[in-house]
């Protein structure tokens, strides 16, 4: 804050010098003194005084200045709002008292120094003078300034302001006939007060007692006045689904059935004596009876209302507050439960799957077991069919051609529907005979010339039987023909689900991953039909795994590629091996592509893009995946853009804690 | 005399094999056709109408290379000159979808599961071919002995009272 500022003013340079060098000296660092030689510079230091916002406590001005009279300057500065509470001195060696008087009843004057003065009169006039200022004018600045104080007129000034602090309040007090008057009061006092006043008017009604547990008013009852505890407690409770829900008990306060003197309706709570308990009844008649007849009671009754309503209010809020902690706390737990049930989910799903998918393997294994024997007997069979007939047959001379001919049928490789009606027709129109042309050409006899060959060696009247003959050899020929190939391509699925299921869950040191994906593939052939197969195989080395499950994740690949393509397309399955001891596996389709928005959560339990629609155990697909690769310490990804997707598996050739065995071991030795 | 035509539509031979010569007696009064996927049934078809034939029903796998067999039964069934067939779908691949969408849009009248028994295919291709030829044929006495001769005769009757 600026420093406060007196200002001088004298038109003798040595006199302003001599007072201003003594307040200075009076004064010290606390207040600046201004020296002025004319009327017109100390207007302009008074000026800057109230543009800084300065105290300016005392103008000191020569009498008898150059130009303007001292006085006149005084009168010109009291005009003015902000010098008119400086305190005003006027330096005169000959001013006579009819010019002081003169500014002294305009107020513009607090003193009057005579020159030559004597430092200890500018002492006490400066110090008064202050003094006088700064209780009036600026009390902020007392402290501050307390050294060039009158001690003496500070403490009158202090007394005096107490005591008119105390005459207000007494005033204050006076004005206060209202229930105001009774907030400061412990509630026990203004209570007592209410129920005196309310004696006095009803004439001492009688008191009631009642046991502990005593039940004196009921939810919903007819209220026609109050009761007033004098003695003990009630809590206040009501009736939800059957149970007893306290409301109030420390807070119930003393007079109970306020709610429905409130509202004029039905109790709102149960009262039942908390303790045994002293009341008294006043009905609705008698309250406003002694309301009327009291002119104290109405105040003291409301402030005591007041109190109640408060109490009670007060433990609403708390009730709402615990509530809403209550609920927030509840909220959280049931997001958390919420989680732990998702999260329990989803791993039953994936257990149930992968149970699903072991318990599968295993059935697989054993029905492919299973299938071998029947499929051995049924190949032997055809077999022995073939050898007995064609030893039967060689046995009688006339029926020799008869074994050849099945021999012969047998060995004939299935011509297409299209060439077999080619051959039908050249040679209908060879024979004239389209139904026998037909015949004939299933009977794998598809010229004229052969048929004629054939037809030369049966006598003439045997020719018609001779053509069902060998309409039979060559249906008895395919017929072994088809049981063979049927019983190789069971021998084939069997031998693939063989391998590709390897019952045996433990981990192997020598998987191809080649053979997994061609079983896989051949597994799937039926499904591949209309899709281009590209095979980009690299030399990969062995690895080290469990081949069972990385069957499982080339099947989910290859059958979500398969899916993707609509099963048409081309499916591109490339090898490789990566910086020495990793390989990739990569199967890319040409479906339309997974869109950016879902490519980061296609490996999630529970993403399927087909809608609920699980197919091969799919929907689970990836996630499983994505589980038995990272056992394998391999890591998967997929890449996407229309018409191209890409799954890409690394795996480790050695299992990372295998091979950190053998380094121990290694340096062990 | 021109005939009714069976066509079979199955691409693995061993099986083509299996159901001609289940079909061997219906061999005499209809002529049996054999194809291999949906383009070689649409020749057959063609051959069989430049010949005078008409095909009067049709048994299809489901799973074949190219169109499968419900696409087929499904396209013919849009074209009005190939409604009147009997549709027959005998597979062992079908899933609930497919087979609901043959039922609803091509009409199909019957499915049978691989594997199948003789007499079954037998009574369902009789009974198919015997709708057929009431529904189309005019003469219907050369059908009587190989399909269903009661109804057969019973339809004759009816059509010389009518006239």
């Amino acid at each position: 804050m600026n420093r406060p500022v007196i200002i001088c003013a004298d038109d003798e340079p040595d006199v302003l010098n001599a007072i201003v060098r003594d307040i200075r000296s009076i004064c010290g660092d606390k207040i600046d003194v201004e020296g002025c030689i004319t009327p017109s510079e100390l207007f302009d230091v008074a000026e800057r005084a109230r543009a800084d916002q300065r105290h300016v406590p005392i103008f000191l001005v020569d009498y008898a200045l150059h130009g303007m009279n001292g006085g006149d300057l005084l009168l010109q500065l009291q005009e003015d709002t902000y010098y008119r509470k400086s305190m005003k001195l006027i330096l005169s060696a000959r001013a006579t008292s009819d010019d002081l008087t003169r500014i002294l009843n305009r107020g513009a004057l607090n003193g009057n120094l005579r020159k030559p003065w004597k430092l200890q009169d500018l002492t006490r006039t400066i110090r008064f003078l202050l003094t006088e200022y700064t209780i009036h004018n600026a009390p902020e600045l007392i402290e501050d300034l307390t050294e060039l104080l009158d001690v003496e007129m500070l403490s009158h000034a202090l007394v005096d302001s107490e005591m008119r602090v105390k005459d207000l309040g007494q005033k204050m007090k006076k004005l206060q006939r209202s229930f105001l008057e009774d907030l400061g009061k412990p509630d026990r006092e203004v209570e007592d007060g209410m129920i005196a006043h309310l004696d006095e008017a009803l004439g001492y009604p009688d008191r009631q007692q009642l046991e502990r547990g005593a039940v004196f008013l009921r939810e919903g009852d007819e209220v026609d006045g109050i009761w007033i505890i004098l003695e003990g407690r009630v809590s206040l409770f009501r009736i939800i689904e059957g149970r007893e829900v306290i409301f109030h008990s420390q807070t119930s306060g003393r007079i109970i059935g306020l709610l429905a003197l409130a509202t004029r309706r039905r109790s709102f709570f149960h009262a039942r004596a908390a303790t045994p308990i002293t009341m008294l009844k006043i009905s609705t008649r008698d309250l406003d009876k002694a309301l009327q007849r009291d002119p104290q009671l109405p105040v003291s009754f409301i402030s005591v209302l007041m109190r109640s309503m408060a109490a009670r209010n007060r433990r609403a809020v708390e009730l709402q507050m615990e509530v809403l902690s209550l609920n927030e706390t509840l909220a959280r737990e049931k997001d958390n439960l919420d989680q732990a049930l998702r999260d329990l989910k989803q791993t039953q799903t994936l257990l149930v799957e992968t149970e699903k998918m072991a318990t599968l393997g295993q059935m697989s294994a054993g029905i492919a077991h299973e299938l071998n024997n029947p499929v051995a007997a049924i190949c032997r069979s055809a077999e022995y069919i073939r050898q007995d007939l064609v030893t039967l047959m060689s046995s009688v001379p006339a029926c020799t051609w008869i074994g050849d001919m099945i021999e012969e049928s047998i060995r004939r490789k299935p011509v297409s529907t299209r060439e077999q009606r080619q051959l039908r027709s050249e040679l209908a129109n060879a024979i004239g005979d389209e139904q026998l042309a037909q015949r004939l050409v299933q009977a794998g006899i598809s010229d004229k010339a052969t048929f004629d060959g054939i037809l030369a060696r049966l006598p003439r009247d045997e020719q018609d039987h001779g053509i069902d003959c060998i309409e039979r050899c060559s249906q008895i020929g395919s017929a072994i023909r088809n049981v063979n190939s049927c019983a190789e391509r069971i021998a084939g699925l069997v031998k693939s689900l063989r391998s590709y299921i390897r019952s045996d869950e433990t981990r192997v040191h020598d998987i191809d991953v080649h053979e997994g994906i061609e079983d896989t593939l051949l597994l799937f052939s039926n499904k591949l039909r209309d899709i281009t197969v590209d095979r980009d195989y690299n030399d990969v080395p062995r690895i080290e795994g469990n081949p069972g499950e990385l069957n499982q994740v080339w099947t989910n690949l290859i059958s979500n590629a398969i899916q993707a393509m609509n099963g048409r397309g081309t499916l591109t399955v490339s090898t490789g091996a990566l910086d020495g001891n990793r390989i990739m596996v990569a199967i890319q389709d040409s479906g339309p592509g997974i869109p950016p928005e879902h490519i980061d959560r296609i490996f999630d339990v529970k993403f399927t893009t087909r809608q609920g629609r699980v197919e091969f155990g799919l929907g689970l697909g990836l996630p499983i995946c994505r589980n038995i690769v990272t056992r394998h310490h391999g890591t998967i990804h997929a890449e996407s853009k229309p018409g191209q997707t890409r799954f890409v598996v690394t795996l480790p050739i050695h299992s990372p804690e295998e091979s950190a065995t053998e380094e121990q071991t290694g340096a062990a030795t | 005399m021109n005939k009714v035509v069976i066509l079979c539509v199955e691409d693995e031979s061993e099986v083509r094999d299996a159901i001609q010569r289940d079909l061997a007696p219906f061999a005499g009064t209809f002529r049996i056709e054999c194809s291999e996927d949906v383009d070689d049934a649409r020749s057959v078809i063609g051959e069989a109408e430049d010949a005078g034939d008409r095909v009067g029903l049709i048994l299809c796998d489901h799973m074949l290379p190219g169109k499968n067999g419900v696409e087929f039964l499904v396209d013919l069934h849009r074209e009005p000159a190939h409604r009147p067939i009997r549709k027959v779908l005998i597979t062992g691949q079908a899933g609930h979808e497919d087979t609901i969408k043959a039922i609803n849009e091509a009409d199909l009248q019957h499915y049978i599961a691989k594997p199948w028994s003789p007499e079954d295919l037998q009574a369902v291709v009789r009974k198919q071919l015997t709708d057929y030829v009431l529904a189309e044929e005019e003469n219907l006495l050369p059908y009587v002995s190989i399909l269903d001769g009661n109804r057969l005769m019973e339809a004759i009757s009816h059509r010389r009272s009518d006239t």
